[in-house]
């Protein structure tokens, strides 16, 4: 019988991984620290090094640039003070809410690299820089616009 | 039965019993013609895979196809061997000259879909289980490789579903209770992945994941460990959204004395989200050497 299921599909390209990629689930951490900018930038480099699809990469950037927006318009639009704790709580919110579409498109591809035998990326330095530089030209940006 | 039958039915007894190593002992003891027949491979090239032996298992596949012709379980045991050892390709290959003789063997269907699981074809291998799942739905191979789909797509309740209809149908099966373990470990259920990887290493002491994954179960199910359990259980994101909630409803209500504690305690916690798994860790293997 002709069967689709039974041609060969696996080519070279489809689990060579050239850096080991990080753990998705540990970038809810520099997403709450350092809000969207942070975790979107990380989240990309990440899905480069996961080989995620075109679709996948687009669906995150486009996550990480609404959720910087509405931080910006929710922190100038209603909160008193862009130096006050509720607009550092905004930020973490929207990290979040990247985050989320950061694990709807990465976790499979993450644990079939698991079950494959590799294993993370230690994400210490990199999410430590990420939270420091790209939390602080948020917060510079949110201030900025604020003022402005 | 002649003496080399019987070694060969006391051979594949002891594969069984899930004691590969006796079972190699028995087979290197056959006489030449016997040691070359399609049993004696069959049997080799299994009781190599229980020992994750897996550049041995590709060899005595290859040696086994070369003497034998192409043999479906032989060319399934290939495809699995380069599939650990990370050739993926080649591995597709050798499945689909087997699924070419053998098209219904639910065995070798598990085999390809989760090679195709492990390369995140996931699609493709759900059709695959559905078809081996037709002819087979009990297999324990059909289970495990449900299993690793289920995982693999990040849906920890059918995976932990799925461990549970598996050990229902399998209550004593060693590969049923350890994915009945990692599935409860997943979701935050730790005395129960306890009792389930001690029970896995009870029936299959050889078995070096399940006594891991038993001792890191033991580890997590320590009562140091008792105030991470909320953590394992809602994952980082929601804990934090319940602390953060905590603390907001606080200020809110004017109570900025114990808003400021909460926000204490929550660093505290986090603190020790970090630190004492790898303390406790220490202190349950200290214990276990002396």
């Amino acid at each position: 019988m002709p069967d689709d299921l039974f041609t060969p599909t696996i080519a070279p390209a489809d689990y060579q991984t050239k850096r080991k990629p990080w753990r998705p689930q540990s970038l809810l951490v520099p997403a709450i620290l350092g809000g969207p900018t942070a975790v979107t930038v990380l989240a990309l480099l990440n899905g480069a090094r996961l080989g995620l699809t075109r679709r996948a990469v687009l669906t995150v950037l486009g996550a990480g640039l609404a959720a910087l927006i509405a931080r910006i318009v929710v922190t100038v639009t209603l909160l008193p003070d862009a130096n006050a704790r509720p607009a550092r709580l905004v930020g973490s919110l929207a990290g979040a809410l990247v985050w989320l579409a950061v694990s709807a498109t990465q976790k499979t591809r993450f644990r079939a690299y698991e079950l494959r035998g590799g294993e993370p990326a230690s994400l210490w330095l990199p999410g430590i820089a990420a939270i420091l530089l790209l939390g602080f030209v948020e917060g510079a940006l949110v201030l900025l616009v604020d003022r402005g | 039965m002649t003496a080399p039958d019987l070694a060969l039915s006391r051979a594949a007894h002891l594969l069984e019993v899930n004691r590969a190593d006796a079972a190699l002992e028995e087979l290197a003891r056959l006489p030449a013609d016997v040691a070359i027949g399609a049993p004696a491979f069959r049997l080799r090239a299994a009781a190599l895979t229980d020992l994750d032996r897996w550049d041995d298992v590709v060899a005595t596949a290859r040696q086994g196809l070369a003497e034998l012709g192409p043999d479906p379980e032989l060319l399934g045991r290939l495809g699995l061997a380069l599939r650990h050892r990370g050739e993926y390709a080649p591995a597709e290959q050798a499945l689909l000259d087997g699924l070419a003789i053998a098209p219904e063997s639910p065995w070798l269907l598990c085999q390809y879909a989760d090679l195709c699981t492990a390369v995140g074809q996931t699609d493709k291998a759900e059709q695959l289980l559905a078809r081996a799942a037709a002819l087979a739905p009990e297999s324990p191979a059909v289970f495990a490789s449900r299993f690793q789909l289920a995982y693999t797509r990040g849906d920890d309740r059918a995976t932990e579903q799925i461990a549970r209809e598996f050990l229902g149908v399998w209550p004593e099966h060693p590969a049923a209770l350890a994915l009945h373990g990692l599935a409860a470990a997943q979701r935050g259920r730790m005395d129960a992945a306890h009792r389930s990887f001690g029970q896995a290493v009870a029936h299959d002491p050889a078995d070096a994941d399940a006594a891991n994954a038993a001792w890191e179960a033991r580890v997590l199910a320590h009562p140091l460990l008792l105030p991470l359990r909320p953590l394992h259980r809602w994952g980082m994101l929601r804990t934090w959204l319940v602390a953060v909630t905590v603390m907001v409803g606080l200020n809110l209500a004017g109570l900025d004395l114990l808003a400021g504690l909460a926000g204490l305690l929550w660093i505290a916690y986090c603190v020790y989200s970090w630190t004492a798994p790898a303390l406790v860790r220490r202190l349950v293997r200290g214990r276990w050497r002396s």
